[in-house]
């Protein structure tokens, strides 16, 4: 048995070697044929323990620390610099920013990895700026003729950068101990509890004077089974729990009856027959509701979308016109670290271009009020309001942090489903659908391929008007286009629901939250989804005890 | 060290027996009605510790520590003479996954489970596919050799503490700064110990012991036109134990830097070069490795399945018995078991099978080809040289190769019969090849680097070699219109050289080890040659990629 401890490094760079770096470049450059208008270096550390069982055994335990660098430097003027969009045939240059891990510690290897990367950069950005000056003499004019950069004064803070505390011979137990219960059906052909801990700490220095030390602590434990049903589909359901600190998390009893719960619901899934396509009255509930508001409408307010002439642009020309029901408001809000005692994964205090979080009044009474901006201005909205957000390795764009839906005279749940079969017998239908449970989704939002969205159900229940019992069904998918699925929106229930999830777009993967209350649409349509063409297992499950 | 590695009991004893349960019940009961028969299932399960680790400049840049089980399937029906396999696609019957770090019975069960009825009912299409495009022709070798069940247990290995490669990845990257600095100067350690089981329906339980341990030093520079420059170092042993002193890789990781360092500062070669080459020290051994290996090893490509993506199979460069690949009175033999210690060396190989000595070639004229259990027309049955990731289609390959020539020659006479041949091109010099830069630490971490079969890397530089024996040192050639005729080509050969490599893997990566150090360790002695005529061309520069920053100063 190979033994040890893995490396105990600091979660933040040493901010020393950065500024000096930073300055050597920046005496260095100007003497370059571009100038640099500005240069941030950010260093990101990322310590990461995996904890996982299957099947009553130990299946993971990992601990992975990574340091990665990332360098922003813009040659040209904030008017017009190396990071904006190229069009035609020079959009084939590449200007993909490198993930670039650099050692763990050593203040020379990091100078010397600062220098190369820099280099790398600047090169790169001057081969740009000369298309791009090119480009504006021969292609029209754009739609959108803000900046490309917004100056500000950079930001001073420091923060204690918290490590990952955590029992883990007990939480390795702890899990083991789920899996059992997971495992615990003929019918679970896979399944997995896990447990993964995270510290960051990110250090931001740049030509504007920010001075950032900053990060976080999450902790999210996952429970997953999987089956196959007679007709080759494969259900799959997980069930997660977010806590900034593990204390948060729940305790055993309470995910050993939430593995319970899910080795039912799977079992009960599998044996569900599955629905058809369908358009009409349907719920979804709080957890549905705010990954649907996520993908459809979130992604559509990110103000970097609107500079884009590739973009949809669904919301440019609304600014101050209704866009919702007048009973729905929405902000976005990464200043929020907790929502109705749960935590929130898109909580953060600075974003990945310095700026510090702000609380965004996006829609009010059904109004549009404005866009989710990073430092990318657009024309009416110069300033960032702290959204500017990317994973390592991507240039930042606006992105959600937590996305909150609230909507006026809330319903009881019971209330809800009685407005919703109201709204079945109206339109004649046999019956409506209340979408219980969702794992993810997508939408498009360039103006090429169909603006739609596709949100994947996964508990799904068929609700009559005639008194029957509620009925499962499995294998339909949530699909649509924004404007009209908006517009169908009647009413909401009091109750408010949290998703916690991890969003990925242009500038990588960040933690998002999406809190809504359960909402019904008049008009919404299902379309199948895909389904597997494997058999279930030939022979029976193993018969082992763990 | 493999003193260590003989007699150590298994504490995997238990899931094995688990895992025989779960065979049978695979090779017996699983069955489809109109599906031919299962007539051989195998199990390949590997059962290790691994440590991967990458530093630069002296600090660690990437770790990974744990245990690393992994599970093989491979599930045959039909009948040896034709079978599901041998023939294009990735679902064909052969399978693995990553089992739990804590391996129980009842985990090592439902993971054998799972696998075993997936490839199944891919074993079952494939079938199917294979039936519908490919009728074998009458001399057909098939696809599979039958043998007697082996019983045979060699124990584990037991895994070395970590710490010391931790601090080795440090200090020999540590050693490796120089004033200016390279670009990239990085190490990269794979190792892993413990144990391999093969079970099959046979009724085979073997039982092996696994021990690898890959240091690889990269280094990485611009010329002043941009080109770029690399070398490299491999140590490839069984474990920390069988590693040169700290000291020595330290001296060998500096001198590699700066001797980098002191190729980017010399004159690049300026005009195209055609006339006698000299291959020296490790670039000997490699023109061997990229030139003649593949014609050794005789297991037979797939047979294309024809899909709307295309042909899909194996692109394999036909291999030849009776073909002449190199000069009159040259031999070569593979033989594992020739350096115990060595890590290609085995006495047992992947599917079980005795490892043999093989003479390959006679009088410069391939007779026999390295073997796994997958005949070749005129070739039917295993010479104990399968190797392979698990759960991939074992395929014959070389481990430690012997080239010898039919007699060699002195440094000063080789040096005299060079410049005999430059003397019809006009010259009274010629070059030297001492190193070829490494696919795996030029590229992006491949071990073939993209590099095509039978193609050769550039060198790291060349040397003028002239009448009087002065060198002057030259960078920038690359070599073209390279073909395996080449080595019909060699003039004369000088002293026995040896050097590890890693042979890429096929049919899947390994998960514990990073790029640059995964793949096969494999083992070349060959001669220096002279090659009667090369063609090397100036490597064109890159203007593009010279630096517009000054590097910062180091401590040095």
């Amino acid at each position: 048995m190979l033994v040890s401890l893995l490396l105990a490094a600091a979660l933040a760079a040493p901010e020393d070697v950065l500024i000096s770096e930073l300055e050597r470049s920046l005496a260095a450059l100007p003497q370059a044929e571009e100038p640099v208008h500005y240069l941030a270096l950010t260093v990101q550390d990322r310590d990461v323990l995996r904890l996982s069982a299957s099947g009553g055994a130990v299946e993971q335990r990992a601990r992975e620390r990574r340091r990665t660098l990332d360098v922003d430097l813009r040659v040209g003027t904030p008017e017009l610099d190396s990071t904006h969009a190229l069009r035609g045939f020079s959009s084939l240059e590449t200007d993909e920013r490198d993930r670039r891990l650099v050692p763990l510690d050593g203040d020379e290897a990091l100078r010397h990895a600062v220098w190369a990367e820099v280099d790398a950069r600047y090169r790169a950005a001057s081969e740009r700026i000369v298309m791009l000056r090119s480009e504006a003499s021969v292609k029209v004019e754009e739609e959108d003729s803000a900046p490309d950069f917004e100056v500000r004064q950079g930001q001073v803070y420091r923060e204690e950068l918290a490590p990952i505390a955590i029992d883990e011979a007990s939480w390795l137990a702890t899990l083991t101990r789920l899996s059992v219960t997971l495992d615990g059906s003929p019918a679970v052909i896979g399944s997995r509890a896990g447990l993964e801990a995270v510290a960051e700490g990110d250090t931001l220095v740049d030509s504007e004077g920010a001075r950032l030390v900053h990060g976080r602590t999450h902790y999210r434990v996952t429970l997953a089974v999987r089956t196959v049903a007679e007709d080759g589909d494969e259900v799959s359901l997980v069930r997660t729990a977010d806590a900034h600190r593990v204390e948060g998390l729940p305790d055993e009893a309470a995910l050993d009856a939430l593995a319970r719960a899910l080795v039912d619901e799977v079992g009960a899934l599998r044996e569900a027959p599955r629905a058809t396509p369908y358009v009409g009255p349907v719920v979804l509930s709080g957890r549905a509701t705010a990954v649907f508001f996520h993908e459809i409408f979130g992604h559509r307010v990110e103000g970097h979308r609107q500079k884009s002439e590739d973009e949809g642009k669904t919301f440019a020309e609304r600014v101050g016109q209704p866009i919702l029901p007048d009973f729905i408001s929405v902000v976005d809000d990464p200043t929020l670290s907790t929502l109705g005692g749960v935590d929130l994964n898109g909580f953060y205090r600075f974003d990945d271009e310095g700026v510090a979080a702000q609380r965004v009044s996006l829609v009010e009474d059904g109004v549009f009020q404005g866009f989710l901006m990073g430092r990318t201005p657009i024309e009416g909205f110069a300033a960032s309001n702290g959204h500017g957000r990317r994973s390592a390795g991507h240039m930042p764009t606006s992105r959600m942090g937590n996305t909150l839906i609230s909507a006026r005279g809330g319903l009881s749940d019971e209330a809800l489903e009685a407005r919703l079969l109201d709204e079945v017998r109206a339109q004649g239908l046999p019956y409506g659908y209340w979408v219980e449970d969702i794992d993810g989704g997508f939408t498009q939002t360039g103006r090429v391929s169909p603006n739609a969205f596709n949100v994947r159900a996964v508990t799904v229940w068929r609700v009559f008007p005639d008194g029957r019992p509620r009925e499962l069904v499995r294998g339909v998918d949530l699909v649509g286009t924004p404007l009209t699925a908006f517009d169908a929106m009647i009413a909401a229930s009091e109750q408010v629901e949290v998703f916690n999830g991890t969003c990925g777009a242009e500038s990588g993967w960040v933690p998002v939250s999406a809190a809504a209350p359960a909402m019904l649409f008049r008009r919404l349509e299902f379309q199948l989804k895909e389904k597997g063409q494997e058999r279930p297992p030939l022979l029976d499950k193993p018969e082992v005890s763990p | 060290m493999i003193a260590l590695l003989i007699g150590l009991a298994s504490a995997q004893e238990p899931v094995v027996d688990a895992l025989a349960a779960e065979l049978l019940r695979t090779h017996t009961a699983l069955h489809l009605e109109d599906a031919p028969a299962l007539y051989l299932t195998r199990y390949r399960l590997l059962s290790l510790d691994s440590y991967a680790a990458s530093a630069s400049m002296g600090h660690l840049v990437s770790e990974r520590i744990g245990p690393d089980n992994t599970l093989g399937v491979e599930l045959r029906l039909g009948a040896p003479e034709y079978d599901n396999t041998g023939f294009g696609g990735w679902e064909n019957g052969l399978g693995r996954a990553s089992l739990n770090e804590e391996l129980t019975p009842h985990t090592a069960r439902l993971q054998a489970w799972r696998l075993s009825d997936r490839a199944y009912k891919e074993a079952v299409e494939q079938y199917a596919r294979k039936r519908a495009q490919f009728e074998p022709p009458e001399d057909y070798p098939g696809d599979f050799t039958l043998a007697p069940p082996r019983v045979l247990s060699l124990g584990r290995a037991e895994a070395a503490q970590v710490e010391p490669l931790r601090a080795l990845v440090r200090s020999l990257s540590e050693a490796m700064v120089t004033e200016p600095p390279l670009d990239r100067a990085e190490v990269y350690l794979g190792y892993e110990a413990g144990e391999e089981w093969l079970l099959d329906s046979a009724g085979s339980r073997v039982q092996l012991p696994h021990a690898e341990l890959s240091v690889r030093a990269v280094a990485q520079t611009r010329g002043p036109d941009g080109a770029l420059l690399s070398d490299g170092e491999l140590w490839s042993v069984r474990g920390p134990g069988d590693l040169p002193p700290v000291e020595e890789l330290e001296a060998r990781g500096r001198a590699l830097a700066e001797g980098l360092l002191a190729v980017a500062a010399a004159p690049a070669l300026e005009d195209e070069y055609v006339g006698p080459v000299l291959f020296e020290e490790g670039a000997a051994v490699d023109l061997f490795r990229y030139l003649l290996v593949g014609q050794l090893e005789g297991t037979p490509g797939e047979v294309p399945f024809e899909s709307w993506l295309g042909s899909m199979g194996q692109s394999k460069d036909p291999v030849r018995v009776l073909r002449r690949v190199l000069p009159d009175g040259w031999t070569v033999w593979d033989d594992p078991s020739l350096l115990p210690d060595h890590p290609g060396a085995f006495a047992v190989d992947a599917e079980g099978e005795p490892a043999q000595r093989v003479e390959l070639v006679e009088g410069g004229v391939v007779r026999d080809l390295l073997m796994s259990r997958v005949p070749r027309k005129g070739l039917s049955g295993s010479n104990g040289h399968a190797r392979g990731v698990a759960g991939s289609r074992l395929e014959g390959r070389v481990s430690l190769l012997e080239v010898r020539p039919a007699r060699h020659l002195g440094p000063a006479r080789l040096h005299r019969q060079a410049l005999r041949l430059a003397e019809p091109y006009g010259r009274d010099w010629y070059l030297v090849v001492r190193r070829l830069q490494e696919p795996a630490v030029r590229g992006a971490g491949r071990l073939d680097g993209g590099l095509e079969a039978g193609s050769l890397p550039p060198p790291v530089a060349v040397y003028r070699v002239h009448r009087d024996g002065s060198e002057a040192l030259l960078r920038g050639a690359v070599f073209a219109g390279v073909q395996r005729w080449m080595l019909r080509d060699i003039a004369a050969a000088g002293e026995q050289v040896e050097a590890t490599w890693l042979a890429p893997l096929r049919g899947g990566r390994r998960w514990s080890a990073p790029g640059p150090v995964e793949g096969l360790p494999s083992w070349i002695s060959a001669p220096e040659v002279l090659i009667r005529e090369v063609e090397l061309l100036p490597q064109q520069g890159a203007q593009r990629e010279l630096p517009a920053i000054p590097p910062p100063g180091t401590s040095r």
